[in-house]
């Protein structure tokens, strides 16, 4: 299946799901949807060589899926199937923008021209900003779009002065790196301090904030990763710069306001988490890219669970979640923090100081969640069923596996070995 | 034709991009940065670049109205009205649109500087074409900036979409038509998903209208 194929499977997933469904009344069945787009993924062809969006000497829009790319969909696809699944209410809608976001993304990991890949960025982003308004209109919703989009917009402009960037520093490769920058920490919410997306995880539902942190922000930051070594000096030095910079800053901040701000501990622990790998990439030292896959899979297994809000029947369930985000082997939210911290101690004191303290924080937000404090469920949501409890306990094994085994399981989602 | 020709024409169809306000808002951004943009596609790639921006912004018009007819015709759904402000109030004195005016005024000098020290594509000379698909992309980001609508996001994405594929096909030139042509898909796409609401919205309107009628 080739990526434009599998592209359109994404979206016709969603078509259908939001048409069938409603008519045979069966609406919880929507996290069907992206299960199968994402399983159908390993029918997908995939490249031995992942070239990225800044790959193309010459232009043609060819499209290229590499090996962690496809893993990341599959992995995705399945992990927005949980957390559908484990959501207390569905509206239909959040399938529609899941999909749409899910094919916009295919393209996103399979561009190997930037224009491409920016587009596929934009229609990505609009998906869920559009989303998030309609379900919960109000300025954090409207942020999203705002903020997001300028970011998609900035890698819109940035894609006309990418395929030409020199070695040296003049005005054109210096406009790419600093819009190339500017785009990717906006749609990643590294701007500002993750407010936007903070703000939507703690306002919106899980089910609706699902496809920008398990889809979008993910395949953004892998993409970020294969354009970094691809850019010349000029380009490629504010882009590591401002990630490594800000991805600091934003890790420490989200990881501080979760320590403080109980009720939306996991989406800022999930915001810090990206900034951290985003960081990480930004002192392009060859663990961090690993850390980065490491620390999308841990959250990808942990979201269905925290991401949604609490219930009676999935406490325990959302604890064990909880403990697999504390940064102690073999837990799996220590392997990735580790090598990105790996990657930042080899690039200095000046930047592994911070990124130490942001982990150190971090994992006390999560020992914080392992002892259940702010985990009372609102009064006005169901009980978890018992296929919903069996699910919960599915996740947690699937969390602890990853813990006990990263380098196999990261092997065959992603085909790196560490 | 000549660059400051070129300029101009680029610098109307973004101030109109910049300011226009109401249900149609997104179909005649579109129109107008297809036409602002279509001669600086014909700087590098002749009659086929030009047709780039400016098929895409008559099929975000045509696009646009389909979408409008075919959500009304449909059955009722409650829904988003794209129009209706998200949270700011609908209208005011020094309100958006003079902030827009003012982010247009200021988009004049940077779109400039762009033009006069950035080199896109190959020729150098080509500095109108720049200045128009800069000052383009600035309306663009302008009306993101300041969006308080699903609408004013649409127009944003519409003109972007069409700025983008034009500055494409300078820096790649007429070999580049595919993904020019993916990026100005942009413009269709974002009109037709503000005409898809905007109908389902209007047909609710009726519905109601006729039930308080009866």
């Amino acid at each position: 299946m080739t990526p434009v194929t599998y592209a359109a499977v994404w979206a016709a997933c969603g078509v259908v799901a939001a048409t069938v469904l409603p008519l045979l009344r069966r609406r919880r069945l929507a996290c069907v949807a992206p299960l199968v787009a994402g399983l159908l993924g390993l029918l997908a062809t995939v490249s031995d060589r992942w070239p990225g969006p800044g790959a193309a000497a010459g232009y043609g829009a060819s499209l290229t899926l590499g090996h962690p790319g496809v893993g990341l969909l599959v992995a995705a696809g399945i992990a927005l199937a949980a957390t559908f699944a484990l959501a207390p209410r569905l509206d239909g809608g959040e399938v529609v923008a899941a999909a749409v976001a899910g094919a916009a993304v295919v393209v996103v990991l399979a561009a190997t021209v930037p224009i491409i890949w920016a587009v596929a960025v934009t229609v990505a982003v609009a998906a869920f900003a559009v989303r998030w308004i309609a379900a919960t209109p109000g300025r954090a919703s409207l942020a999203a779009g705002r903020i997001a989009g300028l970011g998609a917009a900035a890698l819109l402009a940035a894609a006309a002065f990418v395929p030409r960037a020199g070695p040296a520093v003049d005005t054109r490769t210096a406009l790419a790196g600093g819009l190339l920058a500017g785009g990717i920490c906006a749609t990643l919410a590294i701007v500002p301090l993750g407010g936007w997306a903070a703000s939507a995880i703690s306002t919106l539902r899980g089910a609706d904030v699902a496809p920008w942190a398990l889809l979008v922000a993910p395949a953004i930051l892998f993409t970020a990763g294969l354009l970094l070594p691809s850019q010349p000096l000029g380009a490629r030095t504010p882009l590591a710069n401002t990630l490594l910079g800000l991805g600091l800053v934003t890790a420490i901040f989200n990881a501080v306001q979760a320590l403080r701000d109980r009720s939306a501990a996991y989406g800022r622990v999930l915001i810090a988490d990206l900034s951290l790998a985003a960081a990480a990439l930004g002192t392009l030292h060859s663990p961090a890219q690993i850390g980065g896959y490491l620390i999308v899979l841990s959250h990808l297994c942990a979201a269905p669970l925290l991401l949604n809000p609490a219930r009676d029947g999935l406490g325990r369930q959302r604890r064990m979640a909880w403990l697999s985000l504390v940064t102690v082997p073999p837990l799996p939210g220590f392997w990735g923090r580790f090598l990105c911290l790996q990657a930042f101690s080899a690039a200095g004191n000046r930047v592994s100081v911070p990124a130490y303290v942001a982990v150190a924080i971090l994992t006390a937000v999560a020992v914080r969640g392992l002892a259940g404090r702010g985990a009372a469920p609102p009064h006005d949501t169901p009980a978890a069923s018992m296929p919903g409890r069996a699910l919960g306990w599915l996740v947690v094994a699937a969390l602890f596996g990853l813990g006990l085994a990263p380098a196999p399981i990261a092997a065959h989602v992603f085909g790196v070995g560490f | 034709m000549s660059q400051a020709l070129i300029a101009t024409l680029g610098f109307l169809a973004g101030l109109v991009a910049a300011m226009v306000d109401g249900p149609r808002a997104v179909r005649v951004a579109a129109l107008a940065t297809g036409l602002g943009a279509a001669p600086a596609a014909a700087t590098i790639g002749g009659g086929p670049a030009a047709l780039v921006p400016l098929v895409a912004g008559l099929a975000a018009v045509l696009a646009g109205f389909v979408a409008v007819r075919a959500a009304g015709a449909l059955r009722w759904v409650p829904g988003l009205d794209p129009a209706v402000p998200v949270v700011a109030p609908p209208a005011g004195l020094f309100g958006p649109r003079s902030v827009r005016a003012v982010g247009a005024a200021l988009a004049l000098p940077a779109a400039s500087w762009v033009s006069l020290n950035v080199q896109v594509g190959g020729e150098a000379t080509a500095h109108g074409a720049v200045f128009a698909v800069a000052y383009l992309w600035f309306a663009g980001c302008l009306r993101l900036l300041r969006a308080r609508s699903v609408a004013d996001l649409a127009t944003g994405g519409a003109v972007l979409g069409i700025a983008a594929a034009t500055g494409w096909l300078l820096e790649a030139g007429p070999g580049a038509l595919p993904e020019a042509t993916a990026a100005a898909g942009l413009a269709p796409v974002a009109a037709a998903a503000a005409g898809w609401l905007t109908g389902r919205h209007r047909r609710a309107l009726r519905a109601a209208a006729e039930a308080e009628a009866a």
